[in-house]
């Protein structure tokens, strides 16, 4: 093993995620919080408001539940619904269905009302499986459509005269101590605050958590996503499911609350509307979610109030909809953050003043804290240096140096595919090309353009079938095996135009790569559990351990986006190395690349190659690199293996001389006589 | 041809730029008048790049471009083109439902106010494509490849340049036919219209070519009188990396269990 520079800086170096700021003793904390909590519980009886405020604050908790609903499916998992209102109903109708027929009241029709907008909302998710952007966004109109046109009209559901009702009730005995009297708004107001606490903490949990993170990878990119591990499919279902499941506690709440409902509630211009909401919220955000669903109730009050204002709230609504569109894309979130960037500077400012430094004391940096995830995505460092550099700790991945021998064909087989054959309609684009890429190899694969380089790595990744032969990784079959399956048997890649995660920092994108090693199921996640926290602790100490090694300390906790194009390359990089696999696909790496970012990929790849024994296959145009770094190459032309060597070989080899700068003084030239 | 004093292109510096990646990086070259270049170099290398850019296609992040005195920079395609820079792109991009006629017309969009002159310069066009004579009322998309990419050029010629860049000539075409395409470049070019080709095959287009520059990673790397270039051993080693060339033969492939 090569001896590495040890860094002594270990320790400061180490990226963590910035800590909370410390406010003041835990007590002062915790005072603060319980006399928010008492301020929020007691208003309705203790300031001196009209009833109809109260009523405005159940519309907002109602608002904010189906925007937090929107959030996860839409803002997170990048799937978009026009359906959210039948969601809604569906919620609100089986609650009414359930006390009709069986005679199940509030508190125990609650789970059931939920299951049935979450698994409708799941069976939307399978139909929108097919589907992506536009066409997604028209499946779900239609959907909603058709729950309006004949879900909501069926009298078995909504009940006969079109109208579904539920007597309002009381909880317990009435007048004694543990009793709830529905009728009384205030009491109301408690119960559907105590839903949406209820939505955020699930979905909050969710966010901070491998099921959260595989959301935003499925938004981000799919393709990137499944070579993580991450199984797209499932996770959209999951992301319908929980989505319909808080729309239909929202409906279920909102029957329990007015006690009757009727399917024009529930109609596409609800879910319209519901839309507006999370977008002006911002669309990612909880917190912007709850802001927007305030705001939405509030501006129904006052144009419900103000006379003169009659009629223009659709006017209104759709103005400050487009202004959120065109002028703050972030919405209500994003303008928060602003403010509290600002507020935060002025404060450290004030206090940097009166105790005459700097608010050092507020980053304790020792433990790595699972902070709120905004936080985590918060500006850092902005310098971007080398990022190829001085190698930290000594990582244990698959901690096998190369044998050293004499004939590559000891060396155990990591990958081997036979006889590969892609046929596109009349287009044979790969024709029977083997190849074997061995244990502690990098093993390149080149070609002039054209010549189905791209096609046979597809074949190999599992982004095309082949028309015939087989993929063998690791000694297993995986011809037939979806991409996310190969990656579990230990195959990482990077993509030739990048695919990294847009909206997450460098520290996140790595962390979704751990999905794989992380064994926890969202159940786990919702309520974190202690196994959950401890697995999150050893993913987020593994990605440190990683983005020491690789110097990317200055970027870590940078959005990707805006970063520059050689440092996107070692981060993605990075993230097929935090999988763990042993065996790492690279597409195109050197594309894009100057040479000295060029020789410092090579340097790195040999790095990893001695030190973590991680085997290579990779494509390039960049024959010269590939020739530098490689072990063994294989070279096709036109759809077949024109030669395979030693760089040595391959660069004197005459046919691929000829390949890649066409026949020498051929005949065609002697007739055109130059 | 070349060491006149006052070049008809000369780049400068150039730098562009797709996104965040850069693929020109301080590429310098000129093309003199009445001279016929070739761009080569690998995939990725910045040759259809360069082309763009020089078009206006893309705009340059850093660097000058100057044309028959005028610094072009940035300027957008229609205006280049109206200067006398006419650009066929890789893949032809003829308009393939109308006919050869209408695709020649539309060739002839920036002298459209010297309508009078269409007939002349057509005319004077397709003496060098008889067979596109003989097609004009048929759809462009019709021709079979080679009589499509001299619509291509015919077309390009139609707006009368100075100068005719050529993206991949040869792209998709049968040996005999690229010879004849080469045979009407240099007939174009000894009527005094400047040709820059980027081509794949490397042996052809220097030995039709006054002079060559080698691209890799967006700038150039090796610069000569083709002729000179042919015989360099420099130029098989910007292609396949150090201490590549003709030497013994590799074996050939063998099984790979």
């Amino acid at each position: 093993m090569v001896r590495l520079p040890q860094l002594s800086i270990r320790r400061t170096s180490v990226p963590r995620l910035p800590a909370l700021p410390q406010i003041g003793p835990r007590a002062r904390r915790l005072a603060i919080s319980l006399l928010a909590l008492a301020l929020i519980v007691s208003w309705p009886w203790t300031l001196p408001l009209p009833l109809a405020i109260v009523t405005d604050a159940v519309h907002a908790c109602e608002y904010a539940m189906v925007a937090v609903s929107l959030v996860l499916l839409t803002g997170w998992v990048g799937q978009i619904s026009l359906a959210q209102g039948a969601f809604v109903g569906v919620g609100a109708f089986v609650t009414a269905l359930v006390f009709r027929k069986a005679n199940i009241p509030f508190p125990a029709s609650l789970p059931i009302a939920v299951a049935a907008s979450a698994l409708v909302a799941v069976l939307l998710g399978i139909v929108a499986l097919r589907v992506r952007g536009l066409y997604l966004a028209v499946a779900t109109l239609i959907f909603a459509w058709m729950a309006d046109a004949f879900l909501f009209s069926a009298s078995w559901l909504v009940g006969a005269g079109g109208s579904a009702s539920l007597p309002t009730g009381t909880i317990g005995k009435t007048n004694t101590f543990v009793s709830f009297d529905l009728h009384d708004v205030r009491v109301f107001y408690l119960v559907i605050l105590a839903g949406l606490c209820l939505g955020l903490f699930g979905a909050s949990n969710l966010r901070d958590s491998k099921t959260g993170r595989a959301f935003f990878a499925v938004r981000g990119s799919e393709m990137a996503a499944v070579s993580l591990g991450i199984d797209v499919t499932r996770y959209k279902l999951l992301a319908f499911g929980l989505s319909g499941a808080i729309a239909g506690l929202a409906g279920h709440l909102q029957i329990v609350g007015d006690g009757s409902a009727v399917p024009a509630q529930f109609n596409f211009l609800t879910s319209l509307f519901y839309l507006s909401i999370a977008v002006v919220g911002g669309l990612t955000s909880l917190s912007g979610a709850v802001a927007a669903g305030i705001l939405f109730s509030a501006l129904n009050e006052v144009f419900f109030r103000v006379t003169a204002l009659n009629g223009y709230i659709d006017i209104v609504a759709a103005m400050l909809l487009l202004t959120v569109l065109i002028v703050y894309p972030g919405g209500l979130a994003a303008s928060g953050q602003t403010l509290g960037r600002r507020l935060q500077t002025i404060a450290s400012a004030l206090r940097s003043r009166l105790s005459g430094s700097a608010a050092v004391e507020a980053l304790d940096g020792s433990i790595v804290q699972l902070s709120e995830h905004g936080s985590s995505r918060a500006s850092a460092p902005s310098t971007v240096e080398t990022v190829v550099g001085e190698q930290g700790s000594l990582l244990e991945l698959i901690a096998r140096a190369r044998p050293e021998v004499e004939d590559r064909l000891e060396l155990e087989p990591v990958l081997e595919a036979r006889g590969i054959i892609v046929r596109f309609g009349g287009l044979t684009a790969v024709n029977d090309v083997s190849l074997m890429v061995r244990r502690g190899e990098i093993v390149g694969l080149i070609g002039p353009n054209g010549a189905g380089k791209t096609t046979l790595f597809n074949a190999i990744a599992g982004l095309n079938e082949p028309t015939a032969g087989s993929v063998h990784i690791f000694g297993k079959d995986a011809t037939a095996l979806p991409v996310h399956a190969r990656a579990a048997l230990g195959v990482g890649r990077t993509f030739q135009l990048i695919q990294l995660f847009p909206q997450l920092s460098v520290f996140d994108n790595l962390l979704a790569a751990t999905h794989l090693l992380n064994p926890t199921g969202f159940l786990q996640h919702l309520v974190v559990s202690e196994r959950a926290l401890y697995e999150e602790k050893a993913a987020r100490e593994r990605v440190t351990e990683i983005i020491d090694r690789l110097g990317l300390h200055d970027v870590a906790h940078r959005t990707v986006s805006g970063l520059p194009f050689g440092v996107l390359r070692i981060v993605e990089l990075a993230r097929a190395l935090v999988t763990g696999a042993p065996f790492v696909m690279l597409d195109e790496p050197a594309s894009g690349l100057d040479d000295a970012e060029t020789q410092k990929l090579a340097d790195l790849l040999l790095t990893l190659r001695n030190d973590l024994g991680i085997t290579f296959l990779l494509i390039e145009h960049d024959v010269a690199m590939v020739t530098s770094v490689t072990d063994y190459m294989y070279v096709i032309n036109r759809g077949q293996l024109l030669a395979e060597g030693t760089p040595g070989d391959i660069q004197r080899n005459e046919d691929v001389i000829a390949a890649y700068l066409g026949q020498p003084a051929g005949q065609v030239a002697e007739e055109v006589g130059a | 041809m070349s060491g006149l004093i006052d070049p008809l292109l000369s780049v400068n510096d150039l730098d562009a730029h797709y996104g965040p990646i850069q693929a020109l990086r301080g590429l310098t070259l000129h093309v003199n008048r009445g001279e016929m270049v070739a761009l080569v170099g690998a995939n990725g290398a910045g040759k259809s790049t360069t082309l763009r850019t020089v078009s206006g296609m893309i705009r340059p992040s850093g660097g000058a471009v100057m044309f028959d005195g005028e610094d072009i920079g940035g300027l957008p395609p229609q205006r280049v083109v109206a200067r006398g820079l006419a650009h066929l792109p890789e893949g032809r991009e003829l308009f393939p439902n109308m006919s050869v006629e209408d695709n020649l017309r539309a060739g002839f969009w920036v002298r459209r106010h010297q309508s009078s002159d269409y007939a002349a310069m057509r005319d004077r066009v397709m003496d060098h494509f008889p067979i596109l004579r003989e097609r004009a009322k048929q759809a462009a998309g019709t021709l079979s490849g080679g009589e499509q990419q001299m619509l291509g050029v015919a077309r390009a010629l139609m707006c009368d340049p100075k100068l005719l860049v050529v993206d991949e000539l040869s792209l998709g075409l049968a040996p005999l036919i690229v010879a004849k395409l080469f045979d009407i470049l240099h007939e174009i070019n000894n009527e005094g219209t400047a040709v820059v080709i980027v081509e794949q095959f490397v042996h052809m287009v220097l030995q039709n070519t006054d002079r060559a520059y080698v691209l890799a990673k967006g700038h150039v790397v090796l610069e000569g009188r083709s002729a000179d270039l042919l015989a360099d051993p420099k130029l098989i080693a910007s292609y396949l990396g150090e201490g590549a060339g003709h030497g013994q033969r590799a074996p050939t492939p063998a099984g790979v269990s």
